[in-house]
This record gives structure tokens, C-alpha cells and sequence, in this order.
């Protein structure tokens, strides 16, 4: 195997390539950053000390043309939730990084002095350089400077002022294809623990030579032509279908109809005005002001869901405005309105903060009397403390539910102290018994995948009923396995109605490392990464009384259809039975 | 009886006082005969079923069959919005 072990040492500064050890040789991506985090860090570590560790892992078969697969993991155990993380992102960086033949990078230690350092990972060999003329200023700014300083052909990770402050909702950004700091590894502050190693930025040179090796390329490219063509034929993946012609916020309305779409910190489900900041309104906006529309986050996309959304004018590009982005500094802080949410998103990569968390924060601070709801101008002014790293500014970006404490909030919707995403559990409970039991804290994703009826389960499930436990078990399986092989979780639709996707992605996987696997024996491996995950959880303290909802849902009715979270606990649970 | 229907995407097309500097949702309010199903006000409408992805009866995720009652809000969706985490919702039919 070509691919190497990176591992970078921040106490002394060296850096030393490692053969990939044989119990990791078939791991990508997830899997993988998960498995080292089991092995190498304590479950009782401080995420912030010296005994946490940062991975980064691009997937199986990323770096490869195969369509869809520009993904990477970051891992290791999380300022937020005190957890397992693994945060994952679409991004050119990953192919680079997977090409120069780094199947992880593994960074551990801490500097002697209080320093950050820039890690380039050039052509000619790896080195340290001082980023003291980085420090306090937004990333946007930072990537250019980055982009001058190391010249073009690089892709760069990166953390912001928010990890400077060593915040556990510090994510860990990335460059896009234009080079700009807006695609994220957001959950979780894995940001503070990169800058808690005092690394600022890994700049990585596209290599000479690339390192991908495809034992089999005949079953690769048959499995890569079929995932292309499921992906292209498919409703919502394909050319001109929902994902490619609105984005994500193609949801707003949707799960706004549904009455799933939390407003004002999760007290009702919907609201007229979320129109003002839905995907068909943006994707109007986009045009009009001579943004982009559709655009690849990573080089291998053909679905497209990405964008670039600008001011008025068509200046200042932020990047995309994510369905969960919108949400969060939008509706569920009584915000609709797009410009100020494009403000708020622009702020979010600047800082280097999750806008997840980020939102459901300003959310928490209106419900706690710091400003009103609907003061968008005011939720702007409460990231400039962030900037100026004012002791609020402090509180709020260390996330929802410490701010909450600070505030004397009682309705704080985090599970294992991360906020939730755009679902109110209470009318999707399938959503919910995800959120309560996936190793990472409140987690759309984790539970957001694919076929159902492959694995035996019942392709529709009544979002009321509540025997959800099978559904969810299943569904974080086979996302555990798309996170590890490296393809973005959206192709989950196609390969679920079309059985040549799903066998694409097994051919490629087989092809990459000439393995024979079946397709239930990759979703064995979604299991069994979930297992190492709830294991090195159980080692830091949390049982199954950590897998719930917050009190309020299961007792406040959400409008308009006036229901609670009733999942029965052992329902829950039920999740981590075999 | 009456009923409100709520057109997404480019459905909004098809209600008649749809104004384009106002919204991006179309909206009609429709007379309709007793026991009529969601397929009836969706031919009145000249919608056609392969057109539409999404059908909310009163918020809950339903099929076409689905009768419709006096006061209700019916929304539709485009194809071009397929986009349900289809395990997470039936339709109620």
C-alpha cells in the first residue's frame, strides 16, 4: 500500500510517515478517525490537553473520479459534547490530501510555547511555519493571505478566531473550490482542539505524482458508472432535480408544510414567513444577483446541491447557504430575512464556528432576554463580540447549551450538549430516537441515509408513530458506512431507490481495495464503527440516560400539530441492541 | 365547501392571482363539491400526478386518495422538490 500514516507531533514539531497498520488497511474516512481515536486517546483526556488527539481521514475511495467521493473526516473526542466526534465535509482538500497518499493524518501533543504554527505539506517535503500574523484576524481574509503567502495549487484547513478562544463550538474549515473559507467540519469543536495543538492551518500542495491506488480498476469503473448513472437518473440527485436546481433549502418549505420546521428556539413548527427564506426565494435572489447556481462543493460532485450566495450587488461571496444554516440563524431565531442570514453564515465561516450551533446559540440568548426575536441586526452585533472576544463572545461561542446556563434558559435543545438541527423531533420522531442515541450529540446526518429496504426495513414509516428504534438503528448504520467509504451522504437517495447505485458503491469500494465485500458486509462495517463509537463513549462517562431528548419536548405540545416527544425510553434504547 | 390550496415551486404558476413580487407560494381558494378526494381539486387545477412530489393534507404527509373536508389546507410540491426522508413519512391515505 502506498498510502501513509502522517502523524505530526506538536511538542517537538516533526512530523513522521507511518506504514498503515493491517487492522486499518480496509478503514476510510470515519471509520478510520474513529478506530485511532479508540485506540490512541483516553476517554477520560481533556479534549483541550495534551492527551486528546486531532485525525483527519479522507474516505475510501476519495481522491478517486469516482462521482461524489470528495469527502473527509475529522475526529478525535469533542470540546462540546466530551464525546467521540467525527465531523465530516465536502471539500477539494480531501482529494488533495487523499492523492498526496495521506489515508490520516494524526495530530497529537502540544506546543512548548504558546504558538501557532502553519503545517505545509508541500511537494518537496513537510514543514513548520510560525502563524503569528494569522492570529485575530477572519478566515476569508487569512485564505487569501494564504493563497499569496503559499502560492496557488494549495488547499488549506484551517481554524478561526472561535478556536482561538478555544470554544467548543470552534469547527474546522476548509477551503471550497474557489478557494474560500466556507466548507466545514462544524460539529462538535474540533476546531479548539486543533488550535489547542497550536496548529492554525495545514496547507496542503497538490502532489506531482497521485498516490490513489486502485487494485481493481475494472470492478472500480463498472461501480463508478453505475453509481453515475443511479445518481443522474434519480429525481432528486439529478440534473435539474431538487438538490441541483434549489440546494438544500429546498427543505424550508417542505419540512415548513410539515410542520417540523422549528421557529423561535423550537416553540412552534411552522411559520408563513419562512417562505421569505426559502430555496426557491434564494435560488431567485442567487440568479438575480449574479451568484452561482448549482456549484460543486468538491471536484468529483455531479448533483450539484452547492452555491454562491453574494450581497445585493453580487459582491462579497459567502459560499452556500445550507438548509441547516438557513434554518438555524434564520427561522428558529424569528430571522426571515436572507441577507441578514447570508450576513450571520458569512460571520460563521469567518470565525470558524458551526452555524448549527451558532444559530441555535443566538436562539437560546433571545429566549434568555439578551435581545428580542426577529432582531437580526442585534444577532449580528453578538458576533462582533465573538471578533472582539469580549467575555459574551466568550459565552457564546462555546455553543447552545453553555449559553444557556449563563442566560438561565430551561428550553435548551441539545443531546449530549449538542444543539439540534432543522427537525423538531416532537411531529418527526424518527429524527428524535437519531438525535437522542448517535454517539455524536444531536445529529441530523447520522441518522439521514439510505436504503431501508436493503437492509429489511419498511421503505415509509409514519412520522407519528413511535417504534422508531429499528428504523434509526438501521439508518446510522449505513450512514457510518457512506461516511467511511468518503461519498456524500446525498447519494443515499439514489442508491436507495436504485439497486445499480448501491452496487456501485460496493463495486468501487471493492475496487479500490480489491476486497469482495458484500453489500451487507459494508454495512457490517457501519456497525461495527458504531460500536467502537458508543464504546469509547460508555469509557467517558455517558450511558443510556444521556441518550434522551431535553425534558421540555417531552412535555411543551409544538404547534401546529400539538404533539410531544412520546418515544418510550426503552424504544430508545432498543437502538443498541443487535 | 371550501378549501385552500397552497402551490409550491412551479406550481405557483397555476393559481390565477399568483403575483410574482409577492411570494414564491401560489395560493387559491377553491369551492369544491362534498366528498371530493385531493386527485379532484388536483384535476380541477389541471395538475397532473406525476407533476407533483409532495402532498400535505392539513400539515400530514398523504396520498392522492385522501378525501378532503371543509376549511382544509391542501399544499402540493413540484417534482422538481422531491426531497423527504421518505422513511420518515408515510402517506396517509
Amino acid at each position: 500500500m502506498k498510502s501513509k500514516i502522517l502523524r505530526v507531533n506538536m511538542d517537538e514539531l516533526t512530523v513522521e510517515f507511518e506504514n498503515v497498520p493491517e487492522d486499518y488497511k480496509n478503514l476510510g474516512g470515519r471509520a478510520l478517525t474513529s478506530q485511532i481515536v479508540a485506540d490512541e486517546v483516553s476517554p477520560k483526556a481533556h479534549p483541550l490537553g495534551p492527551n486528546n488527539k486531532l485525525i483527519f481521514a479522507p474516505g475510501i475511495v476519495t481522491g478517486t473520479n469516482s462521482p461524489n467521493s470528495g469527502r473527509i473526516s475529522a475526529g478525535g473526542k469533542s470540546p462540546l459534547t466530551g464525546g467521540i466526534k467525527e465531523s465530516n465535509a465536502g471539500t477539494p482538500f480531501a482529494k488533495t490530501l487523499a492523492q498526496k497518499g495521506i489515508k490520516a493524518l494524526v495530530i497529537e501533543g502540544e506546543p512548548k510555547k504558546d504558538k501557532f504554527y502553519i503545517l505545509k505539506l508541500g511537494k518537496d517535503g513537510e514543514q513548520f511555519v510560525e502563524a503569528d500574523d494569522y492570529v485575530g484576524k477572519g478566515l476569508y481574509k487569512a485564505y487569501e493571505d494564504l493563497h499569496e503567502e503559499f502560492g496557488e495549487g494549495i488547499e488549506i484547513t484551517g481554524v478561526g478566531i472561535a478556536a482561538e478562544l478555544r470554544a467548543a463550538n470552534a469547527g474546522i474549515s476548509y477551503t471550497d473550490p474557489e478557494g474560500m473559507s466556507s466548507r466545514y467540519s462544524g460539529r462538535g469543536g474540533l476546531g479548539a482542539v486543533m488550535a489547542s495543538k497550536g496548529l492554525k492551518f495545514i496547507v496542503v500542495e497538490e502532489p506531482e505524482e497521485n498516490m490513489i491506488e486502485i487494485k481493481d480498476k475494472e470492478t472500480f469503473d463498472k461501480g463508478r458508472k453505475k453509481l453515475a448513472n443511479a445518481l443522474m437518473e434519480h429525481d432528486v440527485t439529478k440534473k435539474d432535480g431538487a438538490l441541483n436546481t434549489y440546494g438544500t433549502s429546498v427543505l424550508v418549505n417542505i419540512i415548513n408544510e410539515s410542520g417540523g420546521l422549528p421557529q423561535r428556539n423550537f416553540s412552534e413548527g411552522s411559520d408563513d414567513r419562512s417562505d421569505m427564506v426559502s430555496g426557491e426565494r434564494k435560488a431567485e435572489e442567487i440568479k438575480k444577483r449574479g451568484g452561482v447556481r448549482p456549484h460543486k462543493c468538491s471536484p468529483s460532485c455531479i448533483i450539484q446541491c452547492s452555491e454562491i450566495w453574494t450581497k445585493e450587488d453580487g459582491s462579497d461571496p459567502v459560499g452556500v447557504l445550507e438548509y441547516e444554516s438557513v434554518w438555524s440563524l434564520g427561522p428558529n431565531c424569528g430571522i426571515y430575512d436572507l441577507d441578514i442570514i447570508g450576513e450571520l453564515n458569512r460571520a460563521c465561516n469567518d470565525l470558524g464556528l458551526d452555524t448549527i450551533e451558532a444559530g441555535n446559540t443566538i436562539a437560546v440568548a433571545m429566549e434568555g432576554g439578551l435581545l428580542d426575536f426577529g432582531d437580526g441586526e442585534g444577532a449580528l452585533k453578538l458576533m462582533d463580540e465573538i471578533y472582539n472576544k469580549t467575555p459574551l463572545g466568550r459565552i457564546l461561542a462555546n455553543g447552545a447549551e453553555f449559553t444557556g446556563r449563563a442566560f438561565g434558559v430551561d428550553r435548551v435543545p441539545t443531546v449530549k450538549g449538542q444543539s439540534m438541527p432543522a427537525y423538531d423531533p416532537r411531529p418527526i420522531k424518527g429524527i428524535g430516537v437519531t438525535y437522542a442515541t448517535t454517539p455524536m450529540g444531536a445529529d441530523h446526518t447520522a441518522g439521514y441515509a439510505i436504503a431501508p429496504e436493503i437492509m429489511g426495513v419498511g421503505g415509509e414509516a409514519d412520522p407519528f408513530d413511535t417504534k422508531k428504534g429499528e428504523l434509526s438503528k438501521n439508518l446510522q448504520r449505513a450512514t457510518a458506512a457512506i461516511d467511511s467509504a468518503g461519498y456524500c451522504l446525498f447519494i443515499a437517495f439514489a442508491i436507495m431507490d436504485i439497486d445499480e447505485g448501491m452496487e456501485g458503491v460496493v463495486d468501487t469500494v471493492n475496487g479500490v481495495l480489491g476486497t469482495d465485500y458484500s453489500i451487507e458486509d459494508v454495512m457490517d462495517f457501519g456497525k461495527e464503527g458504531l460500536k467502537v463509537e458508543r464504546e469509547f463513549n460508555e469509557k467517558a462517562g455517558f450511558s443510556k440516560e444521556d441518550d434522551r431528548l431535553p425534558e421540555f419536548m417531552k412535555e411543551e405540545k409544538l404547534p401546529p400539530h400539538n404533539v410531544v416527544f412520546d418515544v418510550p425510553d426503552e424504544e430508545i434504547d432498543s437502538v443498541w441492541e443487535d | 365547501m371550501k378549501v385552500d390550496v397552497v402551490l409550491y415551486g412551479k406550481l405557483r404558476e397555476r393559481a390565477e392571482s399568483f403575483d410574482d413580487t409577492t411570494g414564491s407560494i401560489g395560493s387559491v381558494k377553491m369551492n369544491i363539491e362534498e366528498e371530493s378526494s385531493i386527485a379532484d381539486v388536483m384535476a380541477r387545477l389541471d395538475i397532473l400526478e406525476n407533476e407533483v412530489s409532495h402532498i400535505f393534507l392539513n400539515r400530514e404527509y398523504s396520498a392522492v386518495e385522501r378525501k378532503v373536508e371543509d376549511g382544509d389546507r391542501l399544499a402540493l410540491f413540484p417534482r422538481d422538490m422531491a426531497l423527504l426522508y421518505k422513511w420518515y413519512f408515510t402517506r396517509k391515505k
